[in-house]
């Protein structure tokens, strides 16, 4: 978080709407798949919800590997939803920004990794928690290299 | 009606957003290369420093004071602007972009018409106020009055006094000649550093006493027409910018607008509480109570695309453990009927 990247989002003519299969693909076989078209899809939508609210944060780090976020991973961070228990949260603490789980036992509230190398934190009583923002989406490149490419290509 | 939204110490505050830990301490943000001091937050200026103070000869006092020191990121700002204004522009009627960090609102017609919708225009100020936070992490402050200049000089106040809850708006006579008694002629907007010094030496201090000139006095000695409109500005007729006022009875009957409206009205719940975040997390009661009132106002939350996701996709089921998402994708990419539909759908869980 510490280091701000601004990659210029080329303000699209028109939304790069793709077609979604409606065949599923099960995990493990592949299955031939049908020929039906259900719609078009802009991904653009799915990952900005508020556009004016979402940030896009790479990640630092492996304290939520669990929760399948891995360092390098783009994450789509909504300012404006406001965090609830189970989310995976942006959160302040101590002036610096972390990713976590915020999670509600009984009447106090943590932040949890999702990685068992790392501890919970406990947000003490009277403590002021920032939430920064609530992660609503994980990019993660299965072919790596694109991404860090883009960002690189900026210039 | 006009209002002002002006962001505070608007690059020092950008530079916050992503750097939660320089809130409270000193910041100022330079020029183009490091020529001087741009942006300054409001500890910066308890320390004395100025607007365009050079850097070269203030740089052994910021180190003294541990400043926190940035080179401009004309980018970032341009980009947290563009958050700003965009919402700003899909909350009231009419926007005008005045520069990088202000924005003039058209408020024409909204008290009359849509009061119950919106509640008192203070109420709408406040909520544009929290709204632009919750989504940008911004603090701004916001004028309202029935003149642009009027309007400035409400937002100039609402900055200075921390009591108004950053927002003020001159809805009657009375606070209006408050407001202009508590500015001094030299802050008008309109008035330069020039006319402020023949305006001293004529006996007129305040922006109550400027006011309150003949129009006769005004087109002599301030510029002619320009001087005579800045005079009939600060008496509440409206003079600058009669394009947006224009129409502005059409405006708010628009059924889209309305709807709009009334969605930013059952909004105002959540407006009010702030931040946008869980906060004071010892107390626990208030976000309960605030949550469905979040969720009525179609933000489903996380589950809702979850499930779409997991319907257009459909890699390994909606709800695909982590575990099993690389093989997921694996698949996907070698089902090559599938196509790129479903290699999109890999990359994105």
């Amino acid at each position: 978080m510490y280091d701000v990247l601004l990659i210029p989002v080329r303000e699209a003519p028109m939304a790069a709407f793709l077609p979604v299969f409606s065949c599923r693909v099960p995990a493990g076989f592949p299955s031939p798949a049908t020929d039906e078209l259900e719609g078009l899809f802009d991904l653009n939508r799915l990952l900005f919800r508020h556009p004016d609210a979402t940030y896009l944060v790479r990640v630092m780090g492996e304290s939520m590997s669990g929760a399948e976020i891995h360092p390098g991973d783009l994450l789509a961070v909504d300012k404006h939803l406001e965090a609830d228990h189970g989310h995976i949260v942006v959160a302040v603490v101590d002036g610096d920004c972390t990713v976590k789980r915020l999670e509600r036992r009984g009447e106090t509230w943590w932040l949890v990794p999702a990685n068992p190398a790392f501890a919970p934190y406990r947000i003490r009583t009277g403590e002021e928690l920032h939430i920064w923002g609530v992660v609503t989406h994980v990019v993660h490149e299965l072919v790596p290299g694109r991404l860090t490419a883009l960002l690189h290509s900026r210039d | 009606m006009f209002g002002l939204v002006d962001c505070n110490n608007f690059y020092v505050s950008c530079e916050r957003v992503f750097q939660p830990r320089l809130e409270g301490k000193p910041v100022v943000v330079l020029s183009n290369n490091d020529g001087c001091i741009i942006s300054r937050s409001a500890e910066a200026k308890a320390l004395g420093l100025k607007m365009g103070d050079p850097y070269f000869q203030v740089k052994e006092q910021l180190r003294r004071d541990s400043v926190q020191v940035f080179s401009s990121n004309y980018a970032l700002y341009g980009d947290m602007s563009r958050r700003v204004m965009h919402y700003l522009g899909a909350t009231v009627p009419g926007v005008e972009i005045y520069s990088i960090d202000e924005a003039f609102l058209d408020l024409g017609g909204l008290e009359t018409h849509l009061t119950p919708y919106l509640g008192h225009l203070t109420d709408l100020a406040q909520r544009l106020r929290a709204g632009v936070k919750a989504r940008t992490g911004i603090p701004v402050c916001v004028g309202v009055a029935p003149t642009k200049t009027l309007a400035k000089l409400a937002n100039r106040l609402a900055k200075k006094d921390a009591g108004l809850g950053g927002v003020l708006y001159l809805d009657s006579g009375e606070r209006r000649a408050w407001a202009l008694g508590q500015v001094a002629v030299g802050d008008v907007w309109g008035v330069g550093r020039q006319y402020a010094h023949k305006l001293t030496a004529a006996g007129i201090d305040s922006a109550a006493d400027l006011a309150r000139v003949s129009e006769a006095w005004a087109r002599k000695h301030l510029g002619g027409v320009v001087g005579a409109r800045l005079v009939r500005e600060l008496q509440g007729y409206p003079l600058r910018g009669a394009g947006p006022e224009r129409g502005r009875d059409a405006a708010p009957a628009e059924p889209q607008l309305l709807a709009h409206v009334r969605a930013a009205a059952a909004g105002a719940g959540r407006g009010a509480g702030g931040g946008g975040g869980v906060r004071g997390a010892g107390g626990g009661k208030a976000a309960p109570a605030r949550r469905p009132g979040a969720r009525a106002d179609g933000v489903p939350g996380q589950k809702s695309v979850w499930a779409g996701g997991g319907r257009a996709f459909a890699l390994g089921g909606a709800d695909a453990a982590g575990a099993h998402r690389r093989h997921a994708g694996a698949d996907g990419a070698g089902g090559a009927a599938a196509g790129p539909a479903v290699g999109a759908g890999g990359g994105v869980r």
